[in-house]
């Protein structure tokens, strides 16, 4: 939206009520209904698609970081959990983090941060890191952004090396004729270090994901992380809740002779402005 | 070393499955930009940027109201839906609904 649109309608609506034009709660019974307003299709579609949009959107990843952010106000909180790998002292282990957003990104700039649990075996809270990024909205749809992961570190994280990375995603609506189900495709490629490059290898890697909304509720995602191809579901089960919940199977090609794991994560997300 | 990185990568899932969220809507891909606005009367419900096409259906629906907000020319409609009561703004293409 642009900016001269945003100012004008952050105080418009004393401005209406000042003109009679906006009725005070409860008087609306006798307004008329949407199908009789004598509107097109096309823009009684768009407007019915704006009134039942989900509270949040499903996840567009499954293990890389994607060019979109978080700006100010913003607020999120995840749990994940998967399966552990021969050796691990445990079956299962799960993650946790929280992060909010500072900026803009559609004006000029918006930053994330987040503070991540990386093990809840042993001390909850005992090990985990810190998260950056910088991102910018290039169009209303393509969002470019530079991050390091494994800042901050703590507990037996501190042996491990920040992992940096360059990302730029975009959304393409593929049915911009049908807002109520546009069928989104969200692609999302970038280049890393360290978690991002081979195994053994000191170099940069490339990592990429691709999520396709099959409904505004429910997507499907394929993510190559730069070391596995990762598969996953994930859903917004509540349309009025801002939860999203992500299923799959990471590693499903068995890279490095390693087993496939199964993982999900919850995430909660919301805006304390608006 | 093998087992943390398990772990990080961990972190990283739970990071995928709600970056997005954390930025919701501001990717504006979903037909809407999602962005929102309290006022004292109800919240905005979000807004959007109205093809030329929509545009003009709600400008000339019987029912629209033209009028001056803030020195800009709006077109204000009243509807309710699903026995809700709404308020529709145009301006300058862009559509916000409140709710009343």
């Amino acid at each position: 939206m642009n900016t001269p649109f945003r100012k004008v309608m952050a105080g418009a609506a004393p401005a209406l009520l000042a003109a009679g034009l906006l009725a005070p709660p409860g008087s609306a019974i006798a307004q008329p209904t949407l199908d009789s307003l004598g509107l097109s299709g096309e823009a009684q579609r768009a407007i019915r698609a704006l009134l039942t949009r989900p509270a949040t959107t499903p996840g567009a990843s499954f293990g890389s970081p994607i060019a979109f952010g978080a700006n100010l106000g913003d607020v999120f909180v995840g749990v994940g959990g998967t399966e552990t790998l021969p050796g691990a002292p445990d079956d299962y282990d799960g993650g946790a983090l929280v992060g909010f957003g500072l900026g803009d990104a559609k004006r000029a700039i918006g930053a994330e941060i987040t503070v991540g649990i990386v093990s809840v075996q042993d001390e909850f809270g005992e090990d985990g890191n810190i998260g950056f990024k910088v991102h910018s909205m290039l169009t209303d749809t393509v969002s470019v952004a530079v991050g390091a992961e494994n800042l901050g570190r703590f507990g037996d994280v501190e042996g491990t090396e920040t992992s940096h990375y360059l990302a730029l995603a975009k959304a393409w609506k593929l049915r911009p004729g049908v807002p109520e189900n546009p069928l989104t495709l969200i692609t999302n490629i970038g280049v890393g270090d360290n978690r991002f490059d081979d195994f053994g290898e000191d170099s940069k890697g490339v990592f990429g994901s691709m999520a396709v909304y099959f409904t505004r509720q429910v997507g499907g995602i394929l993510d190559w992380n730069g070391r596995q191809l990762n598969a996953g579901v994930s859903f917004v089960p509540f349309r009025s809740f801002p939860m999203n919940v992500t299923v799959g199977a990471a590693n499903v090609t068995e890279e490095n002779n390693q087993d496939v794991q199964f993982s999900g994560s919850v995430g909660f997300s919301f805006n304390f402005l608006k | 070393m093998k087992t943390l990185c398990n772990f990080l990568a961990i972190a990283a899932l739970a990071v995928s499955g709600t970056a997005l969220a954390g930025s919701a809507q501001p990717t504006n891909f979903s037909g809407d930009s999602g962005n929102t606005s309290n006022s004292s009367l109800g919240a905005a419900v979000a807004t959007f940027a109205a093809s030329p096409a929509v545009a003009e259906s709600i400008a000339s629906a019987p029912g629209a109201q033209r009028r001056v907000i803030n020195g800009q020319n709006a077109i204000v409609l009243n509807f309710s839906e699903a026995g809700q009561a709404y308020q529709l703004v145009l301006i300058d293409g862009e559509v916000t609904v409140y709710k009343v």
